[in-house]
């Protein structure tokens, strides 16, 4: 691990560095894992609060996993029971050329199914395979993130595909 | 290559071109593709988006000074306390400053406006130190030279009576029945009995039963403060008095001297001082180790 310049991080210019480094991808991961009724982006601020508070104690090489578990224990104290619910962006991502009736309706119900399985799959599943493929994670960093091996992230990631394919293949032999 | 180890490999982007062929060829390759089309909808950047760090930033102000340097903070607070009780006890002291000084002593005394007093010998000095500013004056017995600060009217009170200053430089002798101002520059003013007298610079002024009388002075400044005695017209008696405190000594002199004396001895020699004082008159002086015997004619 690298050793930091600095002695800490107590200082506006390299924390504000900090954020812009950690700040989105530790709200996705938690967006991932927990769902957005949970408010991530929140969670991620009080998490960097927090940090501010105790700048002078974190070594700067720590900050990452402090930030990771700070908002994880935070979002672990609301979420209990809470079920985990994923939003699909309204927003079409991409122009379709034919767009039939029936190819909009599929389309609307692939999504809807979609949404349902990928709340379904559990936590250690869905967040590998976001990770890797909307965040474009290689597999190897994946693995870095969530603190396992690039054998088992694979293993997570290809388990969440074939479950989503599984709920998926059924609409798509229509 | 099995399916899973290629369907791994391209969910990581590592497919060769060849590998490639045979993944499209898979069964579910559309349905692997779609899904992880449809997957960007998830995206957390759009779902979970966090604020700028500005509107963090405006959070952490009341936090930023964490990182406070706990030994200055202390020390700081140490030193405003020993500062102010430093003060407090100063400025508290309604106090009266007294100086005495006892045979054959000198002090050089700094009143709190910087002016100088040098006290002579066997001499008394009071003065309030807190209401110096608005009020200079100070009790006197005793023989003393002063040096003022330019400023208000300076009192010094006498039993003879008052000194005032209107300048710098001067000398005040009130001792048993002696009263003489001397001034060395700039100009005192002396109140006795209903009487105002103002004495320039280069003025001596000295009363003698209850008659005031002004004479020049040549000197720049009294001779004791330069460790010497001046006599004019002096009787041998308040000479030898002199140099018995001087010296803190016991004289024994023939008591039907009837001379008077002129001039001079210092302090710091008390051989050279019995010569001065012996020579003029022909007498001789024999030294016991604190008794001094002057008698008549050459031995």
């Amino acid at each position: 691990m690298s050793k930091s310049l600095h002695k800490d991080i107590c200082d506006k210019i390299r924390f504000s560095k900090l954020y812009e480094k950690y700040a989105q991808s530790l709200s996705n991961i938690l967006f991932y894992k927990y769902g957005e009724l949970l408010n991530p982006s929140d969670k991620v601020q009080e998490a960097f609060i927090k940090l501010w508070e105790n700048c002078s104690k974190i070594k700067p090489e720590a900050v990452k996993s402090y930030l990771y578990t700070t908002a994880n224990n935070m979002m672990l104290n609301e979420v209990k029971h809470q079920k985990i619910v994923m939003k699909y962006q309204q927003v079409k991502p991409k122009d379709y050329t034919n767009e039939s009736p029936e190819f909009v309706l599929r389309k609307k119900e692939f999504l809807k199914r979609f949404e349902r399985a990928l709340s379904e799959l559990n936590e250690e599943e869905r967040v590998a395979f976001i990770l890797s493929k909307v965040d474009g994670k290689t597999h190897k960093e994946v693995a870095e993130i969530l603190g396992i091996t690039k054998k088992v992230a694979e293993h997570r990631i290809y388990g969440a595909l074939n479950k989503l394919k599984a709920e998926l293949e059924e609409l798509n032999r229509k | 290559m099995n399916k899973e180890q290629l369907v791994i490999k391209w969910l990581n982007n590592d497919l060769t071109e060849e590998e490639s062929k045979a993944f499209n060829a898979l069964e579910d390759a559309n349905l692997y593709k779609e899904i992880i089309e449809e997957a960007q909808r998830f995206n957390g950047n759009t779902h979970a988006k966090v604020e700028s760090f500005d509107a963090l930033d405006e959070k952490l102000v009341s936090k930023s000074n964490n990182s406070i340097n706990w030994v200055k903070v202390v020390s700081s607070i140490a030193a405003i306390f020993i500062v102010g009780f430093a003060l407090f006890t100063f400025l508290n002291k309604d106090q009266i400053s007294s100086f005495q000084t006892t045979l054959a002593q000198n002090e050089v005394i700094t009143l709190p406006d910087n002016s100088t007093v040098n006290l002579n010998e066997l001499s008394e000095l009071q003065y309030n130190n807190s209401k110096w500013d608005t009020n200079r004056s100070l009790d006197l017995s005793g023989e003393a030279f002063f040096d003022v600060e330019k400023g208000e009217r300076f009192d010094v009170n006498t039993p003879f009576g008052i000194v005032s200053v209107l300048g710098t430089e001067f000398n005040v002798l009130s001792r048993d029945s002696i009263f003489k101002v001397s001034c060395y520059e700039g100009l005192v003013q002396v109140a006795y009995n209903n009487n105002e007298v103002k004495i320039p610079a280069g003025t001596e002024f000295s009363l003698a039963l209850g008659k005031g009388i002004k004479s020049n002075i040549a000197i720049a400044e009294p001779y004791w403060l330069k460790n010497m005695s001046v006599f004019e017209n002096a009787s041998f008696e308040d000479v030898i008095i002199e140099l018995e405190k001087q010296y803190n000594i016991e004289v024994q002199h023939p008591s039907d001297l009837n001379i008077q004396f002129t001039g001079a001895f210092e302090h710091d020699n008390l051989k050279n001082a019995l010569k001065s004082i012996s020579k003029p008159f022909n007498l001789t002086y024999k030294i016991d180790t604190n008794k001094v015997i002057i008698t008549n004619g050459e031995n």
